[in-house]
C-alpha cells in the first residue's frame, strides 16, 4: 500500500514522459529536490491544468513509492510569477537559475536555505531584479546555501588582504606568497563577492557592480561550483 | 513464449499507447498474416531513408520540398511557426490555417541545455528577409519555456519589421469556464481580442 506525502515546492524542469505524462522536479523545503510523475499531465483535459510549469509554486500530495518515480496526485498553485514574461532576459535568468539549482542540489535532502533562495530569486526577477546581477547573485548564494561558502576575508593562510588569487579547491583566497598560482583577484572583486552573500537579492542593486566586475565574479564562482561538483 | 515472437512483444511494447497484452495480440496477427507482417517490416525498414526534413520549413518530405511547400496555393506571405514536425499535422487538421511554416527543432530549454542557436531561429529570419513574409504566427507550447522561445524569436525578428502574432492560449473549447485553472484563465485573459 502506497503512503501519501505532501509538501510545497518550485518547479525546477519538466520534462514529457510517454505519451501523455510530464516528470516535474520541484524545489521543497521538506523534502530537497524532489521528482514526480504527473500522469496524463499533456492531456486539455488533465486534472492539473497549467499549475505545472516552470518557477509556480506549488502545494502538491503525492503517493511515495519505493521503486520507480513518486506519483503526483494532486497539484495546486500557490503562487505564479507572470511578471517573469514581460521581459526576456528575466524570464531567461530565472530558467536559468532554476536549471542550476536542479544540476547543483542533491535529490531527497531537505534544505530550507536552498528553497528560500530559489524563492526569493524568482519572485526577485518578477519584480524587475535586473537579471545579469540576479544570476550572479543567485549562484553565489546557492552557493552558500548548499554549505560550499567561500572564504572572502582575505588570505585563507595568512590572512593578508592584498594580492589575493583565486583557489576553488582550497575553498577561497590566497595571497601569492601563500599559494600563488591561481587566477589573480582584485580586492574591487572578491569585496564585492563577500558583499553578494550577505545582500539579500533585493537589496544587491545598491551594491552598483559594474558589467565587467560582475563577468569576473560569475566567472570565479563557476569554476568553484565545478569543484564542488566534482566532490 | 519462444525467442523471435519475445523479441517482437518487446519491441511492439515500447511503441506509444502499446501495453505488454496488445503487444502479443499485434505479434500473433502478424504471425498469421504473412503479407501484411512483410508490408509493415518493408515500411518501417525504409522509412528512416525516404523521410527527410523539408529544405525550406523542417516539414516531413519526401523530396527536397514538403507538400505544404511545394503547393502554390497556399498563402506564402504568413508562415506558422512550431517546434516540432508532427505539429503541422495538428494545424493542418484544423483546415483553419493556409500559409507556410518553419520548424524550429524544439523549444529553449536551460534545463536540458537547448539554446536559440540549436535551433532554426536563424533560418527563420533569413526567411523572413528573402520570402517577404509579412506575417510569423507563432504556435508553441504554453508554458514559460514557449514563452521563453517565442521572446528570443520576437527580439530576433524585431530588426526585420515583420508582424509577429501567437495563436490563443486559454480555456479548451468544449469546457466550463468555472472548471478552469487560474492560470489557463489568466492566459485566456491576457490573451483577449477585441470584438
Ligand atoms: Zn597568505
Ligand atoms: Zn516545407
Amino acid at each position: 500500500m502506497a503512503t501519501l506525502d505532501r509538501d510545497e515546492g518550485v518547479v525546477l524542469t519538466m520534462r514529457d514522459y510517454a505519451e501523455t505524462d510530464r516528470i516535474i522536479t520541484l524545489l521543497t523545503p521538506g523534502h530537497g529536490k524532489l521528482s514526480l510523475l504527473a500522469k496524463a499531465a499533456r492531456r486539455a483535459t488533465s486534472r492539473f491544468g497549467g499549475a505545472l510549469d516552470l518557477a509556480n509554486r506549488l502545494q502538491v500530495v503525492y503517493y511515495v513509492r519505493r521503486k520507480g518515480l513518486h506519483l503526483l496526485r494532486e497539484a495546486s498553485l500557490v503562487e505564479s510569477s507572470p511578471g517573469l514574461r514581460e521581459d526576456l532576459d528575466r524570464l531567461d535568468a530565472a530558467l536559468w537559475g532554476l536549471a542550476l539549482a536542479d544540476r547543483v542540489l542533491p535529490a531527497e535532502s531537505p534544505d530550507w536555505a536552498s528553497y528560500a533562495r530559489v524563492r526569493s530569486y524568482v519572485s526577485s526577477l518578477a519584480g524587475g531584479l535586473d537579471p545579469s546581477l540576479g544570476r550572479v547573485a543567485f549562484s553565489l548564494q546557492l552557493l552558500v546555501a548548499a554549505g560550499h561558502r567561500p572564504r572572502l576575508e582575505g588570505c585563507l593562510a595568512c590572512g593578508k588582504g592584498e594580492e589575493l588569487t583565486w583557489h576553488p579547491e582550497r575553498g577561497g583566497l590566497l595571497c601569492r606568497q601563500c599559494g600563488g598560482g591561481g587566477a589573480d583577484v582584485p580586492p574591487k572583486v572578491w569585496k564585492s563577492m563577500s558583499a553578494l552573500t550577505r545582500f539579500p537579492l533585493t537589496r544587491a542593486g545598491r551594491l552598483r557592480l559594474d558589467a565587467s566586475t560582475l563577468s569576473h565574479i560569475m566567472g570565479l564562482v563557476e569554476g568553484f561550483w565545478g569543484h564542488q561538483l566534482q566532490r | 513464449m519462444i525467442p523471435p515472437l519475445q523479441e517482437l512483444v518487446t519491441s511492439l511494447s515500447k511503441l506509444p499507447g502499446i501495453g505488454r497484452r496488445s503487444a502479443e495480440r499485434i505479434a500473433f496477427y502478424l504471425l498469421a498474416k504473412p503479407d501484411e507482417a512483410r508490408r509493415l517490416g518493408e515500411t518501417t525498414s525504409s522509412l528512416q531513408e525516404k523521410v527527410k526534413a523539408c529544405g525550406r520549413c523542417g516539414n516531413f518530405a519526401t523530396g527536397e520540398l514538403c507538400p505544404v511547400c511545394k503547393d502554390n496555393k497556399r498563402d506564402s506571405s504568413t508562415v506558422c511557426v512550431v517546434a516540432r514536425p508532427w505539429e503541422i499535422q495538428s494545424v493542418e487538421r484544423t483546415g483553419e490555417f493556409h500559409g507556410l511554416y518553419h520548424v524550429l527543432g524544439g523549444l529553449v530549454s536551460p534545463s536540458a541545455g537547448v539554446e536559440p542557436d540549436d535551433l532554426a531561429v536563424d533560418h527563420l529570419v533569413r526567411r523572413v528577409q528573402e520570402e517577404h513574409i509579412q506575417e510569423v504566427l507563432l504556435a508553441l507550447e504554453p508554458n514559460m519555456e514557449g514563452d521563453l522561445t517565442g521572446m528570443h524569436i520576437v527580439r530576433k525578428l524585431r530588426p526585420t519589421g515583420v508582424r509577429v502574432t501567437q495563436i490563443a492560449q486559454g480555456i479548451p473549447a468544449g469546457r466550463d469556464l468555472d472548471s478552469a485553472d487560474e492560470v489557463t484563465l489568466g492566459r485566456a485573459l491576457r490573451g483577449r481580442v477585441q470584438l
